[in-house]
């Protein structure tokens, strides 16, 4: 069974439905308590956890999903009056922390194996208590632990006798792959409601999905449980397209209203019998009494509800990243291909009407294209942001602190790439506005006159080609002296303190090793904080830069490209090659005055810009290249900068801009020479041709 | 060259080596090596690379390193004409050009044809070639591809 497809999509669907739990738990807490809507979304996560990974055989996962499904489906129809919001919510995180790693251990070709006694045994602590309190007469829940829908079952079974037979046939989504076992999934999750099932196919664990694709799954069970109840089973299921579900046992009107009574006796309390049989059914939401009316309908085809959901699901499918990497690339080929057919050599000179209307039609819909790839890399930055209201929980729980967290501009997109890379960075910058940043109890806060909740203040907004995720707290502030003191203790200030801008001072922190925090503590450590936010921000082409005011708290700005796919950059020449600055780099383009260059008695050349003075790179000299501009007033500088590190290069003429899709050099070179120095990267223009990017990194550092 | 890629398409290359010639030699690769051969490109130079290692090339769309075979063995330079040719070679899932002279022929070299330069007696066998073949038309220097590739 352990075929790697199967695997993935496990711990694909897996891990999304732990990230939605945790969102939801963490929603439900601020609110203070659980909505209606709420359990029920927790109840049917749950139950797709449980299904799936009993299906895998990770026994722990199946174990913990099962007795949180339970825990949920008493709330759920029992109404306990005094829910312990927080309580639950503390049992359920411990449970979405235990399935988070247990899919890492699988993820990493381990099992799961995970020790669950703890965490079971909290639930049931927690149901008993639940029980006691929910219900009048406790004593037929002496088990609290034990499923209610067995308890239905012996129930209805010990009054009624006879069995229904239900006969269902279900089509799945198209292209949803492996229909065999998402049946066998669904099969598997009827069996504990059913006596008996049959399907046909009969084996779904062999290689059937072509049957199951042409003719849909069909399975005959026998059981006890209303067909409200198989109804929502199977419209919970994953990848439904339609099912119908049919009562065979000619008694359509009569037997849902029977077994309704027998699973209310033994609660004995709950006093409207009605209203509380038919499972609730979010998608199609009848009125609680509706059931009953319907029921007579029941034998015919039911569609609506497996529409309903249908609709939901059909929106969105999930795609391999590699696979739209690999559009991406193509794309980018495509619009270079695009452009050496349109403004071929071969065809100068010709009067072309047709095909010069062609052509624009062509480039049109190209242009069309792209933007449209490009938008599907982008994701919203919700998830991420949502991660970090955990963040803030558990360490508000650790240190002691109260503090709320304000998610500003989360629908802002970002490419996916992007997105993978920021959670670590916002994690760090967070623990530190907790750890760091806030004051330490309320005292100190209203003290200061602050509000003794603490804020922080997670934002993103787009801005031009870049998005800005800012991160304020309302805490101290950054300590200027005590930075200034440990940075000269660390050996940072080679100049006079005087001068060092705010600016720089602040930017110390960043540097590897650098902590004013004397304490190691167990959240943030010893300044590896930071000045890991910094490398992995800049991995992705980002700058980070930090403002603050003292007493009032600081602000961690962080800009990134809105993806990293293009780069726009302003193309230069130099003799008869082409290279490429990246437009966000370039300060100035100018024609340099004699008077402004200075030649030290070394040969350096330098130049004086608005009264600072600057070193000249020669790109000629640099990469060693035949041209005839070799006197500064033939030629171009130009003012890179990279973090406020400036240098003026010198080329022969500007040639225009470019939209750069960047590739790295080939390995082969590389390996031979190790990184070019001055070069970053290489693209492909629109004429076929290659262009290097020149590194601004390298050139100013 | 349209015809040699055709060849190349072709099923079996079980002893068939592309022949081609670098100055006054002619050379043998296995043909299993070789996936196209292309006429001379427009070349991006790369600063601070050996000078055999001539720049970039755009190989629809893929970024393809070229070397100079000439340069490589130690022969004296000269100016690329029409019948300069580019013969793509793939090596790690990575393509690499090989600029050669003119390209001259495939043939099927028999075993017995292919002697160990050692044994011609000629000195210090070049590092490059792996054997000597001697065919109909005349002596082929078999191309060590590794070698050649390799950083050394």
């Amino acid at each position: 069974m352990a075929n790697d497809p199967m695997l993935d999509m496990f711990i694909f669907e897996n891990v999304q439905l732990t990230e939605r739990l945790e969102e939801i738990l963490i929603e439900c807490e601020n609110m203070g308590g659980f909505t209606e809507e709420h359990i029920n979304e927790i109840f049917r996560i749950m139950h797709t956890i449980k299904g799936s990974s009993a299906m895998m055989e990770y026994e722990p996962i199946a174990q913990v999903g099962h007795h949180i499904e339970d825990m949920f489906f008493f709330i759920r129809d029992h109404h306990p009056t005094t829910l312990d919001s927080d309580e639950i919510a503390d049992i359920c995180l411990n449970a979405v922390d235990f399935f988070k790693q247990e899919i890492a251990k699988i993820q990493s070709g381990g099992t799961s194996d995970g020790e669950t006694s703890a965490i079971l045994a909290r639930i049931e602590r927690y149901m008993a208590i639940l029980s006691g309190k929910g219900e009048a007469a406790p004593a037929p829940e002496a088990a609290p632990a034990a499923p209610p829908a067995e308890a239905v079952k012996a129930a209805s079974v010990a009054s009624d006798g006879g069995l229904n037979c239900y006969k269902c046939k279900i089509i799945f989504d198209d292209g949803c792959k492996m229909e065999n076992i998402r049946a066998y999934q669904i099969v598997n999750t009827l069996s504990d409601y059913c006596d008996t099932i049959e399907t046909i196919p009969g084996d779904l664990l062999e290689d059937c999905a072509d049957e199951i694709i042409a003719d849909g799954a069909k399975i005959t069970m026998y059981s006890d449980t209303p067909i409200e109840r198989i109804r929502a089973v199977i419209s919970e299921a994953l990848f439904v397209k339609s099912f119908e579900l049919l009562d065979k046992t000619g008694k359509a009107a009569a037997p849902a209203p029977v077994p309704q009574k027998t699973e209310v006796t033994p609660m004995e309390t709950v006093p409207a019998p009605v209203q509380q049989a038919p499972i609730p059914q979010p998608e199609t939401a009848p009125p609680p009494a509706a059931p009953v009316p319907e029921a007579p309908k029941r034998p015919a085809l039911d569609e609506l509800p497996a529409q309903a959901v249908n609709e939901i699901k059909q929106n969105f499918i999930s795609v391999n990243v590699d696979k739209l990497d690999k559009l991406m690339d193509l794309m980018g080929e495509i619009v270079i291909s695009v452009s050496m057919v349109v403004n071929n050599s071969d065809l100068a000179g010709l009067q072309l009407d047709n095909f010069e209307r062609a052509s624009a039609q062509l480039q049109k819909n190209t242009g069309e294209l792209q933007g449209i790839i490009m938008s599907v890399r982008m994701l919203p930055i919700s998830s991420t942001f949502h991660k970090m209201s955990r963040i803030v929980r558990d360490t508000g729980k650790k240190l002691g602190k109260e503090a709320e967290l304000v998610l500003l501009g989360e629908e802002t997109e970002v490419d996916k790439n992007i997105i993978d890379n920021l959670s670590d960075p916002l994690m760090h910058i967070i623990r530190n506005a907790m750890d760091h940043g806030l004051e330490d109890n309320r005292d100190e806060r209203t003290a200061a006159g602050k509000n003794p909740v603490g804020r922080i203040v997670l934002e993103a907004r787009n801005s031009g080609s870049d998005v800005i995720i800012s991160c304020s707290d309302d805490g101290r502030g950054l300590n200027r002296d005590k930075i200034i003191a440990k940075a000269k203790a660390v050996g940072l200030m080679t100049r006079p303190e005087s001068e060092y801008t705010d600016k720089d001072i602040y930017q110390f922190i960043m540097h590897p090793g650098f902590s004013t925090n004397e304490a190691v503590t167990e959240l943030s450590g010893r300044g590896v904080g930071m000045d890991v936010v910094k490398k992995n921000i800049e991995k992705v082409g980002g700058t980070v830069d930090l403002t603050s005011t003292p007493g009032q708290g600081m602000t961690v700005n962080i800009r990134i490209p809105l993806t990293l796919a293009i780069l726009p950059s302003i193309e230069i020449s130099v003799g008869k090659n082409n290279y490429l600055i990246p437009t966000l780099n370039i300060r100035e383009a100018y024609k340099p005055n004699m008077d402004d260059i200075i030649i030290d008695p070394d040969g350096k050349e330098m130049i004086m810009y608005r009264g600072e003075c600057f070193s000249i790179v020669r790109l000629h000299q640099l990469f060693n290249v035949d041209t005839e501009v070799t006197n500064f007033q033939d030629g171009i500088m130009i003012m890179i900068e990279d973090d406020d590190y400036m240098t003026c290069v010198f080329a022969d003429v500007m040639v225009g801009e470019q939209q750069a899709v960047v590739k790295p050099i080939p390995s082969f070179i590389t390996e031979r020479i190790g990184d070019i120095y001055g070069i970053a990267g290489c693209t492909l223009l629109g004429d076929g041709s290659i262009s290097l990017i020149i590194d601004v990194k390298s050139l100013t550092h | 060259m349209d015809e040699f890629n055709e060849m190349l398409a072709g099923g079996e290359t079980q002893g068939m080596y592309l022949t081609f010639s670098v100055g006054d030699e002619e050379y043998g690769l296995e043909i299993d090596y070789v996936t196209e051969i292309i006429p001379m490109q427009l070349i991006t130079e790369v600063p601070d690379v050996p000078s055999y290692i001539k720049g970039l090339i755009n190989l629809r769309g893929k970024i393809t390193p070229v070397m100079d075979v000439r340069l490589r063995f130690h022969k004296p330079p000269r100016d690329y004409d029409e019948r300069t040719s580019i013969i793509v070679v793939t090596q790690d899932d990575n393509s690499i050009g090989l600029i050669i002279d003119t390209i001259r022929d495939v043939l099927t070299i028999d075993d017995d044809q292919i002697g160990d330069p050692a044994g011609v007696k000629t000195g210090t066998p070049n590092r490059y070639i792996s054997s000597i073949a001697r065919t109909d038309h005349g002596n082929k220097l078999i191309i060590n591809l590794g070698r050649v590739l390799s950083d050394h």
